[in-house]
């Protein structure tokens, strides 16, 4: 498994230079009260997605699930490690964008962008998860044009999701699920909260890594 | 003799194709040519055997295991030489090898670079910069460094010139040296397997025509030639395939005693090679 991580890596060291261009337009473009909250959930963001979407096109362009699976791993292998390799992005991000800031500390560079702290990191996972819980079972299925049909559904849920649950809780204030969402963000600390949604983050990512596996079993090449 | 690979019934049906029950096998130590003309079924069966594809019938058994139960460990022992290129072009030998070899147990990296030498190939040059020759050299290398048993080639030789594909066939002539490896090797071009091939299945329109030993086939098959008047409407039914002109026929026999009895000295018996038993088993009979 952890050899399948390494791949992914192992194949697109030219991915690494973005760490150092999208550390410098975060720290730079982004240098303003404003974004500050911001910059880097965003510079890992996407970090994470040119990672991911680098190495999938790199296995589609040379056909590699033929050879993949031809070596002695399970086609569960596979589709795991490409959920594994999204936490080591995020760490490479993190690690790289916390090195930038520290050379930005130096006397004489103008900007002095803060360090990443927990929040950064909380936020990061929730939306990268969302991210990909989204998209690999749309990659398994197919390929990388999943992207496109993934920016589709994520438009759609963009403007539809948010709307339709609003208007559902104000018309049924007095269901169970309401009620619960409503005492959560009212009632509860925020570390009640934050486990309650990494919670959910974890439910739905293993329904998306179930869907993945069933996908990929099925699989021909 | 051990049996290495051993197919039983093997079924896959397509919208318009349906890979029909085939069954043959491979002993140890012995090179098949697995030959068929182009959608015979080759790189269907390959891709049956190696899981690539899922079956709708039948059995898979390699090393005297069943594929679909113990695929980890069968894979542990084979090696692969497909008709493409599969691994990452932007990358060198050297890159490929830190990435595959700690997938197999047996890998051995002094094999690796002895064969890289030996084939001619640079580690540190990517291998999108290879022809396609040295591509597939490359997969047999890669086939090569981890004491692979059993090394299955779909169509190796594909789109090779003619200097590398003797160059494939050499080497695997010197692979069966050892007594211990065996290989199915696929193509269409049958006079790659003239050399090299101990046992012969010949496969069409997903059926198996006929599975053996190469000399025993050769020993069977026999091309006749005669003139026009000599081939009755009962002879053309009993060739395997007939091609006529206004002087004379051009048959392909598989019972060599009964056409000479029916013949004597008036027809010329040659030896059949295989691509003669495969054009005129595939064409049939053709004026």
């Amino acid at each position: 498994m952890i050899h399948l991580v390494k791949k992914d890596l192992l194949i697109q060291r030219k991915s690494f230079l973005f760490l150092l261009f999208i550390g410098l337009f975060i720290f730079i473009i982004y240098n303003n009260p404003m974004f500050d909250a911001f910059i880097y959930i965003m510079g890992s963001l996407m970090i994470v997605y040119i990672f991911l979407i680098t190495a999938n096109s790199e296995d589609e362009r040379n056909k590699c699930d033929i050879m993949l699976n031809s070596l002695p791993i399970t086609r569960r292998d596979i589709v795991l490690a490409k959920y594994l390799t999204i936490p080591v992005y995020i760490l490479i991000s993190f690690v790289g964008f916390s090195i930038l800031a520290a050379v930005f500390k130096l006397p004489f560079i103008p900007i002095t962008p803060r360090f990443p702290n927990g929040i950064d990191i909380l936020v990061t996972v929730l939306m990268v998860g969302l991210f990909v819980d989204i998209y690999l079972p749309l990659y398994f299925r197919f390929g990388v044009a999943a992207l496109r049909l993934f920016q589709v559904i994520f438009l759609l849920a963009f403007f539809f999701i948010p709307n339709t649950l609003f208007e559902y809780a104000m018309a049924n204030p007095d269901k169970p699920a309401v009620q619960f969402v409503q005492q959560l963000f009212t009632e509860q600390t925020i570390v009640v909260q934050t486990l309650v949604i990494f919670g959910l983050i974890l439910i739905i990512f293993l329904i998306s890594y179930f869907i993945s596996v069933k996908i990929y079993r099925a699989k021909e090449f | 003799m051990h049996t290495v690979l051993e197919i039983e019934n093997l079924r896959k049906e397509y919208p318009g194709f349906t890979l029909n029950n085939i069954s043959f096998s491979l002993p140890r130590g012995f090179i098949m040519g697995f030959i068929g003309p182009n959608g015979a079924g080759k790189s269907t069966t390959i891709k049956l055997i190696m899981n690539l594809v899922k079956k709708d019938g039948g059995t898979v058994r390699i090393f005297g295991e069943r594929m679909d139960e113990e695929e980890i460990d069968i894979k542990q022992r084979i090696g692969f030489v497909y008709d493409e290129n599969h691994y990452y072009e932007e990358l060198t030998p050297d890159g490929i090898r830190s990435l595959i070899a700690p997938f197999y147990n047996s890998w051995d990296n002094d094999s690796f670079y002895r064969y890289l030498e030996r084939f001619e190939l640079p580690h540190t040059k990517k291998i999108k910069n290879f022809s396609r020759g040295m591509k597939t050299k490359f997969s047999l290398v890669i086939a090569l460094s981890h004491e692979a048993e059993l090394i299955i080639m779909d169509e190796p030789t594909s789109g090779l010139d003619p200097v590398f594909r003797r160059e494939i066939l050499d080497i695997l002539r010197e692979l069966l040296q050892d007594e211990q490896k065996s290989v199915l090797f696929s193509t269409h071009i049958t006079s790659d397997l003239d050399r090299i091939a101990d046992y012969i299945t010949f496969i069409n329109e997903g059926n198996v025509i006929f599975t053996d030993e190469r000399t025993a086939i050769l020993d069977c098959y026999a091309l006749v030639k005669g003139s026009a008047e000599l081939l009755t409407d009962e002879m053309r039914r009993e060739f395997v395939g007939v091609r006529e002109s206004e002087f004379g026929f051009e048959a392909l026999t598989e019972d060599l005693v009964k056409t000479r009895r029916r013949f004597g000295d008036k027809v010329v018996v040659e030896k059949a090679t295989l691509e003669d038993i495969m054009l005129y088993t595939v064409k049939g009979v053709k004026q």
